[in-house]
């Protein structure tokens, strides 16, 4: 054999063996990007100390995933939460597929190519179509955990994170996943400048809105600011307060225009050019990009901003530890629906445990224990709202929870006018030009008009 | 036919070399084979896929095929009734023509300064062509949330500090802007790459024709009309194709200008990805429609192929080899091989 052959056949078995040892079975390791919460090896076998020793089902490993990076604050919770597991229960290991945001791409092919998932965050974007992977936790909330104080899921569980699940993926048989960093869609407020300026009590209808923006105004604040990613909800919550969400839909699909003709509209339009005309939208809404209006408020420049609860997050860092937020929900207006009592757009971040995992009795004891005391605690702290009834409240958002505590209605952000994707741009674009002064209710109205008849 | 490609003054055995070309294209094919089969894998499979997923109903991306259900064109009607999606083709026509021609003209003056002997050159050249390779993200953060920002961003410092009111005042983020200021950074953002190219293929110009040129009195405009258009005509073809390819693509900007989709910034790839992937806020999820995602994809597709058609047909490619060289070198070919 020549010297070329026998070099050629030398790299041949060389290039042979790599590429088997690339394509191993993907199996051996279920995770292979994945980061492990933990040093500690993979193993099934129970844990050689003697203190603690587990019960033989809750020992092995879980592959959990997330839509939190690990480098977030949330992250870090999780990885803590994790940790904390793994040391309770020896013999078991928690591994975390940081997927972040992209697991609303990921998730579903991941599944459907059977890798191994044990629990995982569910997208909202998938709305239903998780249905067939995701376990019914109906058995497992109603079972008492040790963890939880020998009380179930349900028993310790803010009613919502197991009502918000159901709305969110539109699945109300069973329980498909269960809540956890609720959040609310509310007028957040400077609890400061509504002192300075008088105001006494959070406003509940819009006229009182507007006597407080009166007074924040003389008092020297720009009552009320929003940023372009969320101009459709300051505004079409109006309309879902007016007339109510199915409304509000049928408007949005709208596809003649005349429904736009409708009286309501004009007189959302003119509620929204007389604060427009009384100076109540700070100066730069109609050029606000996000986050530049919402930091307008952490600054103390702006009072109030219509968002989610999670908004002192975002904006910790400009408003400072001693910002102190109060929270109201969107005022009832004249001949409306009478929503502000106990109706709200909510929502949350789902947990759900896969139908085809192999130690459900694992994966529901960590449901549990994510919703003990102790890891509650530990999501409140980076900055998480919490899931528990008797959940702790950070200090500057402790006006918050009594509206929390309030809502037992679910609605949709944006008051439904998001329902139709075509129409939501044209909306909040002319909403913008209201708000700052650029065009009239009755222009607003035309254009819309127009814009909706196809 | 014969006698052109052996001719006759040359004795060859007709079988001999008959063998010899089934060797060389044996040759040939084993080493095509694996840059052609990766293309078929790598480019035609997405290709006939996109096609065909564009003629379906598809819940999502990664759907089995049998779930698939055939509605013909309808994507493709669904499209054309889509008044943000024509607005989507409004925008990536004017980002394509308007945008293209600004940033084009700009790169070439440029690239004329920087050749025209300025000192520095090298410095200018790297001055101009670091925004390129700076990430898009981190360059449309600093003009929407430090140039563009209306309450203490660039312009509006400058342009009060020297008391002009009326444009310290002017809302570069507003609805009504927003398209102009994107384009703004997207030429900032581009025009150095482009710089680089033209600037490149000036200093391949035989400065003999420059000198020449003053020798016969031709002043700097004539020397650029007459000479450096003229002998840049291939360089400027391929920056128009570059361009118009990233054109075709543009996507990053306007999402990075619109944390939602907005009028001013929608272009057919925000389109097909609130189709393909949808697109949460708060509790809501816009609906998922894969197949009209497709559907796009096929419209972007025929787009790029009739922008290459129509640059064929307004700038052709210049025919550097005569018949009568080719078959000398045809010829000379041949006789090496004897």
């Amino acid at each position: 054999m020549s010297k070329k052959r026998r070099l050629a056949m030398i790299l041949s078995t060389a290039l042979i063996l790599t590429v088997a040892a690339c394509g191993s079975p993907s199996n051996s390791n279920p995770n292979s990007n994945a980061n492990s919460s933990s040093p500690a090896p993979a193993s099934s076998e129970p844990s050689s100390e003697p203190s603690g020793e587990p019960e033989p089902s809750l020992q092995g490993e879980l592959v959990f995933w997330t839509m939190w990076n690990d480098t977030e604050p949330q992250g870090e919770a999780w990885a803590d939460v994790a940790k904390a597991f793994e040391a309770k229960y020896p013999g078991t290991k928690i591994t975390i597929n940081w997927s972040g945001r992209d697991l609303s791409k990921t998730l579903k092919p991941a599944l459907e190519s059977g890798q191994r998932i044990d629990i995982f965050d569910y997208p909202t974007q998938y709305g239903g179509q998780l249905g067939s992977y995701a376990l019914d936790l109906s058995d497992i909330i109603a079972q008492p955990f040790d963890v939880l104080g020998g009380k179930s899921l349900t028993d310790v569980l803010l009613p919502s994170m197991l009502e918000t699940p159901k709305k969110q993926t539109d699945i109300w048989d069973g329980q498909v996943a269960v809540g956890y960093k609720p959040w609310l869609n509310l007028f957040m407020y400077n609890v400061k400048a509504f002192e300075e300026a008088g105001i006494t009590s959070a406003p509940k209808t819009w006229q009182e809105l507007d006597e407080a923006s009166a007074k924040l105004k003389a008092a020297g604040y720009s009552p009320i600011t929003f940023d372009d990613a969320y101009a459709h909800w300051i505004s079409g919550t109006y309309l879902q307060r007016l007339k109510g969400q199915d409304w509000v839909i049928e408007l949005a699909a709208d596809t003649t225009g005349d429904k736009w003709r409708d009286p309501a509209v004009l007189e959302f339009a003119k509620a929204f050019e007389d604060f427009a005309k009384k100076g109540y939208f700070d100066a730069n809404v109609g050029g606000n990009k996000w986050p530049s209006g919402q930091m307008d408020v952490g600054s103390g420049k702006v009072a109030m901003y219509f968002n989610l609860t999670g908004l002192p997050v975002e904006v910790k860092d400009v408003a400072g530890p001693d910002f102190k937020w109060g929270a109201f929900n969107y005022p009832d207006v004249t001949d409306g629906q009478n929503f502000a009592a106990n109706a709200a757009a909510a929502g949350a971040t789902m947990t759900a445990i896969n139908s085809k995992t192999e130690n459900t009795a694992l994966a529901a004891e960590f449901l549990a224990f994510m919703h003990s005391a102790e890891s509650d605690a530990r999501f409140v702290e980076a900055g998480m709202t919490t899931s528990l009834k008797d959940g702790n409240w950070p200090a500057e958002l402790a006006d918050v929870k009594p509206v929390f505590d309030d809502i037992n209605v679910i609605l949709q952000t944006g008051g439904g006018i998001e329902s139709n994707p075509e129409i939501k741009p044209v909306f909040s674009e002319n909403f913008i030009k209201l708000a700052a002064g650029q065009i009239s209710a009755e222009e607003f109205v035309d254009n819309m008009a127009s814009a909706a008849k196809q | 036919m014969e006698s052109e490609a052996f001719p006759s003054y040359i004795p060859v055995r007709r079988k001999e070399i008959t063998m010899r070309h089934k060797g060389r294209n044996l040759f040939m094919i084993s080493f095509l084979a694996p840059a052609v089969l990766c293309f078929l894998f790598i480019f035609l499979y997405p290709t006939a896929r996109t096609l065909l997923m564009s003629l379906f109903y598809v819940e999502f991306v990664t759907d089995d095929m049998k779930s698939w259900t055939f509605i013909g064109l309808d994507n493709f009607e669904t499209l054309f009734g889509s008044a943000l999606f024509l607005r989507s083709m409004t925008n990536i026509l004017k980002i394509w023509l308007i945008g293209g021609a600004v940033i084009l003209v700009i790169s070439t003056l440029l690239a004329v300064i920087i050749t025209s002997g300025v000192k520095f050159k090298n410095f200018w050249r790297s001055l101009i062509y670091l925004p390129h390779i700076i990430s898009v993200v981190a360059l449309v953060t600093m003009w929407t949330q430090y140039a563009f920002n209306n309450q203490y961003g660039l312009f509006k410092t400058v342009f009060q500090s020297l008391g002009l009111s009326s444009l310290a005042a002017f809302q570069w983020t507003a609805p009504e802007n927003l398209f102009l200021s994107m384009m703004i950074a997207y030429a900032y953002g581009s025009i150095g790459f482009y710089v680089l190219i033209l600037a490149a293929g000036i200093d391949g110009i035989s400065k003999d024709y420059y000198e020449a040129a003053e020798i016969e009195g031709a002043n700097q405009i004539a020397k650029f009309f007459r000479i450096t258009m003229p002998l840049l005509k291939d360089i400027f073809k391929r920056c128009i194709v570059l361009y118009s390819a990233g054109a075709m693509g543009f996507f990053a900007y306007s999402t990075l200008f619109s944390f939602s989709t907005e009028l001013a910034t929608v272009t057919p790839l925000v389109y097909m990805y609130d189709s393909v992937f949808g697109r949460a806020s708060g509790n809501v999820t816009t609906p998922l429609n894969v197949g009209a995602g497709a559907a796009v994809g096929v419209m972007i597709m025929i787009m790029v192929v009739l922008v290459n058609l129509l640059l064929d047909r307004l700038m052709p490619n210049d025919v550097d080899i005569n018949p009568n060289k080719k078959s000398l070198a045809r010829r000379s070919r041949n006789a090496g091989q004897v």
